[in-house]
């Protein structure tokens, strides 16, 4: 095994890792609401979003396709909410409706896009498999400032979120509509995965989520210690992964971060025990 | 005829699935169908790997035992730890799809398989692949066949364990009185749902698996009364959608797998605005 550390790797491992802390924050908050695979929607939806995005602005550009995929991303997190206040349908189905919904758009408006001829798609759909052996500085940037913007979010509302996550009723007499919380937490998930995409593709990007507040959760005791662990093993495991996965070079970097992950969590499964 | 197949195919997946997924739906355990169709992955690449060049049963035997796998392991975690279900459920799916990529990678010169391809499947191909008889018959798609006897096999099923289903589902505490044991049951349909998506995705793809075990009961739950009400409505709204989503599909020259998805998604608002409509005008009479 021989590890060579070359600008390459280090975009790669500091991209990964910096990605993990944002997974981490916003998937603790979605523990706590029991909403951990609402990750794993808002990854599938942004789809649509960025084939919309290629389609408006006719390039390629990380701006117009980010922002579509934060649009429909959002999008998805809102009808789920919309519809469980409108019907007695429950949160896990509307959870899979939301998923294939936009995700079956998504690939309709992809076959549609191939099949107009335009040249400059080619390569699109790399933006949801992932290509953390390829990342650029512009992709450390965007996930770098995906990651601080849930930090700074978390730090400048954290007690709201806290009074709101433990005591929604409570927060509710205060004053205090559950509609900005919900609006906190799904901006979080959204700006999160789409920062984490690029790294791990769409369908392995949600485990960041769910993974460690699962390998956190046996030794907190407050919600405070509960969002930082969080986040750091989200780092760690990152870290850990990705580093594995360039050492043995012929390895894709998102499954050994999410197996690593997978091992890492067996302790605290087995702490979790009934 | 090509149109004719494609939509048999569709109404065949969506039929078996529906009739799996109706449980799922109401067990609140949905997501697993997409758990479940992602879990498979590892199944399918070691089948290609120990049956070499001849894939097919072999890969559906290893789908399906990778599937029902990972059902039980999400079944025996979310019962035996105090993690919350729906994290046990990202875990698990997860760590299995990683597991079926990093093989795919180490023997990437043995096992030829597109991930898309998993994900999206090949609906627009089942006419393409003919059963031709010795004697020259032409006797149809040969993918049609394993689905039709799919179809009939769960429609038997559901009609021979609808009564200790429904009970584990609607009233565990009274089925397990009974001696109707809840784990060993739920067990099952976990596993058999795992049965039906391995042989669905194979010709639809992931993403289908999900919108037809879950869409259909959901929008029928808005209007259904009793269980098998609710289910023949399902049904009936599966039937529908297929032939509408396949032909915006071929109007638009788009994926086929990815417009019925959408179609199926895209039923529920209409439905809700039907049932907030109605709803809202038997107030009315009520007031009068």
């Amino acid at each position: 095994m021989t590890f060579e550390w070359s600008a390459n790797t280090f975009w790669a491992v500091g991209g990964c890792t910096l990605a993990g802390i944002g997974a981490g924050i916003a998937g603790s908050l979605n523990y706590l609401r029991s909403r951990s695979l609402s990750g794993d929607v808002v990854a599938h939806a942004v789809l649509p979003g960025i084939c919309l995005g290629f389609l408006f602005s006719g390039t390629k550009s990380v701006f117009s396709l980010v922002l579509g995929g934060i649009v429909s991303g959002y999008l998805s997190l809102y009808l789920i909410s919309f519809v469980q206040k409108n019907s007695r349908l429950k949160p896990d189905v509307l959870l899979a409706w939301a998923l294939a919904l936009f995700f079956g758009a998504g690939i309709f408006l992809l076959t549609l896009i191939q099949h107009s001829g335009n040249s400059a798609q080619s390569g699109l759909d790399k933006f949801i498999f992932g290509k953390a052996a390829a990342l650029t500085i512009e992709d450390l940037l965007l996930m770098g400032s995906t990651s601080l913007i849930s930090v700074i979010l978390v730090i400048l509302f954290f007690r709201i979120l806290k009074h709101y996550i433990f005591d929604s009723l409570f927060t509710g007499t205060m004053g205090l509509s559950s509609l900005f919380v919900e609006i906190l937490c799904n901006s979080i998930t959204v700006i999160v995965i789409i920062g984490g995409i690029q790294a791990l593709g769409f369908i392995l990007v949600p485990a960041l989520l769910v993974i460690p507040p699962v390998i956190a959760s046996p030794y907190i005791t407050t919600f405070k210690t509960f969002v930082i662990l969080s986040a750091v093993i989200g780092a760690a495991i990152c870290f850990i992964g990705s580093v594995l996965s360039l050492g043995f070079e012929s390895l894709p970097t998102g499954p050994v971060i999410v197996v690593t992950g997978g091992l890492l969590s067996i302790p605290s499964l087995i702490k979790l025990k009934r | 005829m090509d149109h004719f197949f494609i939509i048999l195919t569709g109404i065949l997946v969506i039929t078996s699935c529906t009739l799996t997924g109706s449980f799922l739906v109401l067990r609140k355990s949905s997501m697993l169908a997409d758990a479940i169709s992602h879990a498979v992955l590892p199944g399918i690449v070691l089948a290609y790997l120990f049956s070499g060049a001849q894939p097919g049963t072999f890969a559906l035997a290893g789908a399906a035992i990778a599937g029902m796998f990972a059902s039980l392991v999400i079944g025996f975690l979310s019962r035996k730890t105090t993690a919350r279900p729906d994290a046990v459920i990202g875990i698990v799916y997860a760590v299995f799809f990683a597991i079926g990529i990093i093989l795919t990678t180490i023997f990437s010169s043995h096992v030829d398989l597109d991930q898309e391809c998993v994900l999206y499947g090949d609906i627009a191909f089942v006419p393409l692949d003919r059963w031709i008889l010795d004697n020259g018959t032409d006797m149809g798609p040969k993918q049609i066949y394993p689905l039709i006897i799919l179809c009939l096999v769960t429609i038997l099923l559901f009609f021979m364990f609808i009564k200790p289903l429904t009970l584990v589902t609607f009233d565990p505490s009274y089925a397990g009185v009974l001696g109707i044991s809840s784990v060993l049951w739920s067990g099952l349909l976990n596993v058999y749902a795992s049965i039906v998506s391995v042989f669905c995705f194979n010709t639809v793809g992931a993403v289908l698996v999900v919108a037809f075990m879950c869409i259909p009961a959901a929008i029928a739950l808005l209007f259904g009364t009793t269980f098998k009400k609710t289910v023949l409505l399902a049904l009936i709204f599966g039937w529908l959608a297929v032939p509408l989503g396949y032909y915006i599909a071929v109007f638009f020259d788009g994926s086929i797998a990815g417009s019925l998805s959408m179609v199926l998604g895209l039923l529920l608002i209409p439905a809700l605005l039907i049932k907030k409509l109605t709803k809202n005008s038997k107030q009315k009479i009520v007031n009068v």
